[in-house]
Order: C-alpha cells, then sequence, then structure tokens
C-alpha cells in the first residue's frame, strides 16, 4: 500500500469513538436478534456511524479505511432496507469489521506496524451481497394506496412491509405543533409513539392551518389498539386514526385513510419529508459539542501543577508558622490563615477535578470483552451468556487502557478452560448456555472487577500434579501445601493446565502475566473456584495511578514512600518477635508466619544498627496478589497523598524502584514498588516456584 | 556562568552584526562553526554541542537511588521534572570525585529526557570549526574511548567532545549486582 498521509490524533481518537458506537449497536443488534426481534432504530445507528467513519475517513485520506466503510455502508444498507436478512453470519461480518477497523487504526497509530489487508473481509462483505427482492414481498400491502407508497422512500417501504408482516396495524397520527416549538414537540411526540410502535415516516399535512402552525401526518405501525395510542401519546392538537389495509373507498387525497373517528382531512403527501427528518442528525450534533477531548498527557501536566501547588501551599504554611514565631502579627497571621484554609480547600476540590476527567467508564473495555465472548464461543462451538454489570464504574483511563490485555486472557480462559463443551454440560445437568459473569463495582477507593463462569471449576489435584510434572513444585512439596497454596500455583510462570496449546489460550502467555499486569497497577488478583460448579477471579484494582495515597517511611536515614494500597497495615514488635526459619527472618501474625526483609539490606543503604531499637522495631506488612511479606523499616513518617512522576528510561529499570514523589521542602523521595520486593523476598532461595527474579525489574 | 551570558557568546560568532553590515561583510560570518559548552572534569577539558544542553544550574540536592552504578548521584527535581544527576569524573574513571565550589550540574537533553551533569567547573562556550575537529579517534582504547566522540583543538587545549548516546546508556546505570541477577531470570 503507498504511504498514506498520516491521520492526526484527532482523526485517530474520533474514528475510534465511532468504531466504539458501532461495536455497542451491533451487540445491542446480536442480543435482539437472538431474542428474536430487533429495534430498526440500532440498525440505522450503526449504517449511521459507517457513514460518519467513512466521511471521516475521506476526510483525512485514510483511504483504506474510507473505502471499506463504504463497503460495509452498502451492507449495512441492504441489511436496514431488509434486502438482506440480519443473519448470525451478518453480524459476524459486522463484528470483523469492528476488529479490522481496530487494525488498521492501530497500524496509522504505530510506525512500524504491518498493514492491515481488509482483502478477507471485503471478500464476505460481497459474500453476503444480497439476493435481489428477497425480502420485498415480506408485508402485503394490498391496502394501501399505491400513490402514497410511492412518496415513501425504500427505507420507509420496507420498514412499512415489515410492519404489515409483523401483524402490526397501521396508524397515522395527526399532529400540529407551533412552528417555533416543532422541534421539541416532534421529539417529544415521537418518544411517546416509540412506546407503542415504530414510526415509519412523517408526511406534511395537506389542510393549512394558521400560519404559525405546522400539521404533520406520523405514520405509526403498533400492536396497540388506537384507543390505547390516543391515551398514550395524549397531547394537544394530536389525533389517532386507524388505517385499514383493506380499501374502504375511493380516497379523494392521496392516503386511504378510512378514518372512522372525527372525519379529518386526508392527508396530501408531499415527496419532501426531509426537512423533517433531519431533526434527528441536529440533536445528536448538540450533544457532541458538549464534550471535549482531551490529550492525557495535558491532563498529566495540570496534575503536576497541582501537586507543585500543593507543595506552595506547605511552604506558605511554614512561612505563616514563622511569622507567628515573630510575633506582633497576631491579626495579620489570623488572616492569612483562613486564606490558606480557603486554598487548601479549594486545591484538593481542583486536584480532585482533574482526577474525574481522567476517569473513564469500565464499559469502554466491556465492550470490547463482550466481541470476545461471541467471536470465541462460536469458534469453540459453545454457546455462552455473557451477563455485564457494572460498566458504568469509573477508573482512571490508564488503568483502563492496561485492563483490557489481562481481562482478555481471563476471559479466553473462562472460554476455553471453563466452560464445558455443549455435551458435557448437558451430562452434568447444566444448562446448556454457558454463563460468564463480568461484574464491575466500587468499595471505598478501589475498584472490584471480577469474572466468574459457571464452568468446571479448577481441580486442586490436577493443579498440584501438573506442577509437580512441570518441575515447578517439588513433590514433598506439593503435599504439604494447602488447596489454596496449590491454587495460586496458576500464576507461576510456565504454568498451563492443557498439554495441547489451543488458538485461544495456548499463547505461551499464561496467568502469570495476567497477574503481573494487576501487580503493576498496585493491584490485587484472587481466585476462588468450586470443581464443577464454576471459577471466579476478583482483580481489586486502586482507582486511580496519577495521585496515590503513600505511607512514609524512613530507613537508614533515607525517606521513601510505600503505596498504601500495597500496605495491608504497620505493626510494631521487638527483637524477641522475630524469629529465624531456615536462616530466614520471620515474624508470627495473628497465627500467620510471615517471611521479613530489611529495606536497608536489599538496597545496601549503610545503617549504624540493625534495629534503632530493639523494642520498637516497625513492620509494614505489605501484600501483593497472593502474598504477604512484611518489611522492616527504622520509622513510619506518616500518610500523604502523593503525585507519582517517573524516573525516566535510564533509572526506570532499577528493581524495587516504581517512581518519585516530591514532599514538602522540595525533597524528592523514591517511592517502592512493592510486587517487586514482595518477589524478591520470596524468592530468596526457597527453592519455590518463585526462585528466579522477576522479569518486571527490566520491564 | 549564568545562561545569559553563554546565549551572548553564541551570537557573537555566528551572526552578522550591525558591523558587519556597516562594513558591507567585510568580516567573514562562518555559519558552519559549532557551539559546544566547554567545561572542566578534573584535569581535563570537555566540551557538549550547546544544543544539547538546556540549562546549566549550579548542584542540586540529590535523592540517592539505590541499587544504581556508582556514577549515579542520584534522582534530582528541575522545576518538577524528576531527571536522574551523574557525576561525569567518577562516570569517566577520573578517580577526582566531581564537587567544588565552582561546581555546576549541566541538564543535557537526550532522546527527549533530561538528565544532570556534574561537572567541575563551566569555562565559556566556544565557536568549534568542523576542520578542527578530529573524529573518532581510533587511538583511544578502553572504556573512556568510548565516551568519545571527537576531539577538537582550540585556544591552545585539547576539548574531548563527549558522546551522550553511550555516556548515557540505560544499561549502565544499574549496579553491577543488580544487572547480574537480572541477566539470571
Amino acid at each position: 500500500m503507498s504511504e498514506p498521509p498520516k491521520p492526526s490524533a484527532e482523526f485517530l481518537s474520533e474514528a475510534q469513538e465511532v468504531i466504539e458506537a458501532f461495536s455497542r449497536n451491533l451487540l445491542q443488534l446480536d442480543a435482539q436478534q437472538r431474542a428474536g426481534d430487533y429495534d430498526p432504530d440500532l440498525l440505522n445507528a450503526a449504517f449511521r456511524a459507517i457513514h460518519s467513519l467513512k466521511g471521516l475517513a475521506g476526510l483525512f485520506g485514510a483511504g483504506q479505511i474510507s473505502s471499506l466503510a463504504h463497503s460495509l455502508e452498502s451492507t449495512l444498507d441492504s441489511l436496514r432496507l431488509g434486502r438482506l436478512p440480519l443473519s448470525q453470519q451478518a453480524l459476524d461480518v459486522l463484528f470483523e469489521a469492528v476488529e479490522v477497523f481496530q487494525n488498521m487504526l492501530a497500524a496509522f497509530g504505530a510506525e512500524d506496524a504491518e498493514p492491515v489487508s481488509p482483502e478477507a473481509l471485503l471478500a464476505r462483505i460481497t459474500a453476503l451481497s444480497p439476493d435481489d427482492g428477497a425480502a420485498n414481498g415480506a408485508g402485503d400491502l394490498d391496502g394501501l394506496d399505491p400513490a402514497s407508497l410511492g412518496v415513501l422512500t425504500e427505507y420507509e417501504e420496507h420498514r412499512l412491509r415489515e410492519n404489515v408482516r409483523m401483524g402490526r396495524k397501521l396508524y397515522r397520527v395527526h399532529a400540529a405543533f407551533d412552528l417555533l416549538a416543532i422541534d421539541v414537540g416532534i421529539e417529544s411526540l415521537k418518544s411517546k409513539m416509540k412506546e407503542f410502535g415504530e414510526v415509519i415516516t412523517y408526511l406534511p399535512s395537506a389542510d393549512s392551518g394558521a400560519e404559525d402552525r405546522i400539521e404533520l401526518d406520523i405514520l405509526l405501525g403498533s400492536e396497540f389498539a388506537v384507543g390505547e395510542i390516543a391515551a398514550g401519546v395524549a397531547e394537544d392538537g394530536v389525533s389517532v386514526y386507524p388505517l385499514d389495509p383493506k380499501p374502504a373507498r375511493e380516497s379523494t387525497g392521496p392516503q386511504p385513510a378510512a378514518s372512522r373517528p372525527p372525519v379529518a382531512p386526508v392527508p396530501a403527501p408531499e415527496p419532501d419529508p426531509v426537512d423533517l427528518v433531519e431533526a434527528g442528525p441536529e440533536i445528536s450534533l448538540r450533544s457532541i459539542s458538549q464534550t471535549v477531548r482531551v490529550d492525557l498527557e495535558r491532563l498529566d501536566i495540570l496534575m503536576n501543577l497541582v501537586g507543585e501547588l500543593a507543595l506552595v501551599q506547605a511552604n506558605l504554611s511554614g512561612t505563616l508558622e514563622a511569622v507567628r514565631g515573630l510575633g506582633g502579627a497576631a491579626d495579620v497571621s489570623r488572616e492569612l490563615q483562613t486564606h490558606l484554609r480557603t486554598m487548601e480547600r479549594k486545591l484538593s476540590l481542583l486536584q480532585q477535578g482533574i482526577l474525574d476527567v481522567r476517569m473513564v467508564p469500565l464499559g469502554q473495555v466491556f465492550d470490547k470483552l463482550a466481541r470476545v465472548v461471541r467471536k470465541l464461543g462460536r469458534e469453540a462451538g459453545k454457546e455462552i451468556r455473557l451477563n455485564i454489570t457494572g460498566a458504568e464504574t469509573e477508573l482512571d483511563k490508564l488503568i483502563v487502557e492496561e485492563l483490557s490485555d489481562p481481562l482478555m486472557h481471563m476471559i479466553r480462559n473462562c472460554i476455553d478452560h471453563g466452560i464445558e463443551t455443549q455435551g458435557e454440560r448437558a451430562d452434568s445437568g447444566k444448562n446448556a448456555t454457558g454463563r460468564i459473569d463480568l461484574r464491575a463495582f466500587q468499595k471505598g477507593n478501589r475498584v472490584i472487577i471480577e469474572v466468574e463462569d459457571d464452568g468446571r471449576g479448577m481441580d486442586w489435584r490436577a493443579i498440584r500434579d501438573k506442577a509437580v510434572s512441570r518441575g515447578i513444585v517439588g513433590d514433598l512439596e506439593s503435599r504439604e501445601m494447602s488447596k489454596q497454596e496449590v491454587i495460586d500455583l496458576i500464576f507461576v510462570p510456565g504454568f498451563s493446565t492443557r498439554d495441547t496449546a489451543t488458538e485461544v489460550s495456548g499463547r505461551g502467555v499464561g496467568m502469570d502475566v495476567v497477574k503481573t499486569n494487576i501487580a503493576r497497577l498496585s493491584g490485587l488478583i484472587d481466585v476462588d473456584t468450586v470443581p464443577g460448579r464454576g471459577s471466579k477471579f476478583s482483580i481489586t484494582l486502586p482507582v486511580t495511578l496519577a495521585i496515590i495515597q503513600a505511607l512514609v517511611i524512613e530507613t537508614a536515614r533515607q525517606t521513601f514512600c510505600v503505596p498504601l494500597n500495597s500496605v495491608l497495615e504497620s505493626i510494631m514488635v521487638s527483637q524477641a518477635d522475630i524469629e529465624t526459619v531456615e536462616g530466614h527472618e520471620v515474624v508470627s501474625l495473628r497465627g500467620k508466619t510471615l517471611p521479613i526483609l530489611h529495606l536497608s539490606e536489599i538496597f545496601g543503604l549503610r545503617a549504624s544498627t540493625r534495629y534503632l531499637d530493639p523494642a520498637r522495631i516497625y513492620i509494614v506488612i505489605v501484600g501483593l496478589a497472593q502474598h504477604r511479606v512484611g518489611i522492616v523499616v527504622d520509622e513510619l513518617l506518616g500518610q500523604q497523598d502523593v503525585v507519582i512522576k517517573p524516573l525516566g528510561r535510564a533509572l526506570r529499570g532499577v528493581p524495587g524502584i516504581a517512581g518519585a514523589t516530591e514532599l514538602g521542602g522540595g525533597r524528592t523521595v523514591l517511592l517502592l514498588d512493592v510486587s517487586v520486593l514482595v518477589e524478591e523476598a520470596l524468592s530468596r532461595g526457597d527453592g519455590g516456584p518463585h526462585d528466579s527474579v522477576p522479569e518486571v525489574a527490566h520491564a | 556562568m549564568p545562561e545569559e551570558d553563554i546565549w551572548d557568546q553564541m551570537g557573537s560568532d555566528a551572526l552578522a552584526t550591525e558591523e558587519d553590515y556597516e562594513h558591507g561583510y567585510a568580516r567573514v560570518v562562518r555559519v558552519d562553526l559549532q557551539q559546544h559548552v566547554v567545561f572542566s572534569v578534573g584535569d581535563e577539558t570537555y566540551g557538549i554541542p550547546i544544543a544539547q544542553i538546556g540549562e546549566i544550574s549550579k548542584p542540586m540536592f540529590t535523592t540517592p537511588v539505590p541499587r544504581t552504578a556508582d556514577f549515579v548521584l542520584g534522582i534530582g527535581n528541575v522545576r518538577g521534572v524528576v531527571i536522574p544527576i551523574i557525576d561525569l569524573a567518577t562516570r569517566l574513571r577520573l578517580k577526582t570525585p566531581g564537587g567544588g565550589r565552582d561546581a555546576r550540574v549541566l541538564i543535557v537533553r537526550h532522546q527527549s529526557e533530561q538528565y544532570g551533569l556534574l561537572v567541575d567547573g563551566v569555562i565559556g562556550v566556544m565557536s568549534i570549526a568542523p576542520e578542527n575537529l578530529e573524529e573518532a579517534p581510533g587511538a583511544l582504547a578502553g572504556a573512556r574511548g568510548d565516551f568519545i566522540r571527537a576531539l577538537a583543538r582550540g585556544e591552545g587545549r585539547i576539548i574531548i567532545i563527549l558522546d551522550l548516546g553511550t555516556l548515557l546508556d540505560p544499561d549502565d546505570f544499574l549496579a553491577a549486582s543488580v544487572k547480574a541477577k537480572g541477566a539470571r531470570g
């Protein structure tokens, strides 16, 4: 492909949005199609989405996307005109298009990405092409006057036939609107009518009433009786008449309205209903202009500024203290303090505001997952229903992005390993349709995401045998492990419960990658499984990453921050409480033995004494994924909200250090990478599954 | 040396002045001269192209970073951005540790990230003509040779032009012990 001009970031993000909207339409259509009947407006929305994508791509010179969109547009047009039935095959092609579009966009974004070839998809689109006239015989329109049919567009006529075919009655709704308020009036009437059926078209009414009023006839297809509709849409100037499909009499007007109740003037349709239909798009335009797309980097800059302002404020408080010490200016310093307090409040509001802007709903990822479930389920020949709850739960944009791969992998595992084949499910008396629940909810300042399937669950004995045969744990050692410890082995690198790699999940990456990715987001992952009943993975995440709460500690006279979300608790022990097991120091906490490590030792810091005060030893208990470790420190200095700053290319590889942050007084301190420290503690020659320095260190 | 002085000096050679116009360009204005910030480390004189230098500041407070090589002094905070600060003397194996009254930190920009280089003192800005640059001197063996991009002769001394690519190689920043473990894992 020849080098196209590089589309701007603006194009990429806008196209991404259009494709996401398109994908959401498809998912709804898919669900409704399975249920038997779908809302034609969804198909229209999908058509509009692809149409605007085509325009957008054309505008930015993304020729390939534009031409693919063009082909799809024709297919969607056939679908909405009923020339092509909306089958699962057709939906397959449309879903595939979503993937291809996204690959194309990704290829635009990356410098050295392989060009995406849409040929295979184009061929499948062509294969779908309609056999002429297949659908148009559907509804019998004998009763309607040909002249009135003539003014309908092909789409309207198709919908009219569809309504007749579905056994709906046709109604003519006559409405009069004030010229000035017509857009509001039509919208409100339309939404009322939608509850009763489908609005097929709007036709300007024949009788010209007063100058400042517009009268319309609306063609409505509905299963309800005329009385119900009339009651439901009751509004000034609106009346409902049934249209009899049987020709009652020779009508003077074009519309064969066998109007029984009030002898209404017959509509004389004029062949240009376009103006009124346009009212729709105008409304959507307005809503688009309500949102602003912002580069995340700009938000980071703002965030940094807020962090620095907080430092300025802290310095001001220090100055205030100094002024107070001078004495004689009590009034002024009191006033200053009031202002400072106000500033503090406003600053924290500002900080919260910026954080809120970074938040996006998890639905962005869940939509992608819904497509994956549909695709993989069909490939694996398993009928799977995905239930999503909490798609509106919000997380920092960065976290949402980073989550999509781990979640994708967990879903794949559910489909491949968890959900049984339909036969197996029938044998064990389960519903043939497998079920995956994807739940998200907020709990305090954390978000919990659960992926649960009702499949075969995990057999801990099988996991143990596999782990032994893979040499991950020794045979003897494995006998001493608890059930939960055995199940946690699935997070160890190199573990996979199936010998033959399948296309779905056997890609050499396993749950260990999931765990690493979650840990990188300061998250915890837990698994709960009942053989024969299913498995549940729970991911606990902080709501935001950019600003975190940190525990400030000191060791060997150096200050460090520990992310508070990985701190479980801090305890104080005396030297007598520290025992040694095979050369490793441990403490007992509520009956559990915890390995401990000295920060000054692992960081090679020069400490004058091993313990500042042997009677008061502070231990910070940290936990990540399934492990708990105690870190010995000299002092606990308190908690603080800190803005994380990256260390840059040169120092980013230092194992155990996640970043830096500024505390008051211009001090820069390091933020510990708890996940790496925990890994290291566990790998200290226990011969167990963690006997290697994690690769995270060099990521 | 304050930042303004450097920019003053930079203008003096490369740009035509009032005088040039008056005398009908009697003076030859060379445009191929490269401006270098010249500084001392130990007993030697070094240079870095001025385009790579963002600013020159007094030594700032640095926070030591564990598990890093000996030449990494730590991280410093330059206008809210956290950057690594390097002791150039240690990096160049010059034995004499950096610092002192005239010590400065050159904030350099490399691959769109900033680094601070602690030097013993900034001498000034010098224009170096291409013909006075001796590219990639092969004779200089050893680890230090990798850091040298060229030698320049000017004002009676040899100026060693440093190569930021090798000087700031991220692989060298980790302490050897940590790297060994990483390689095993």
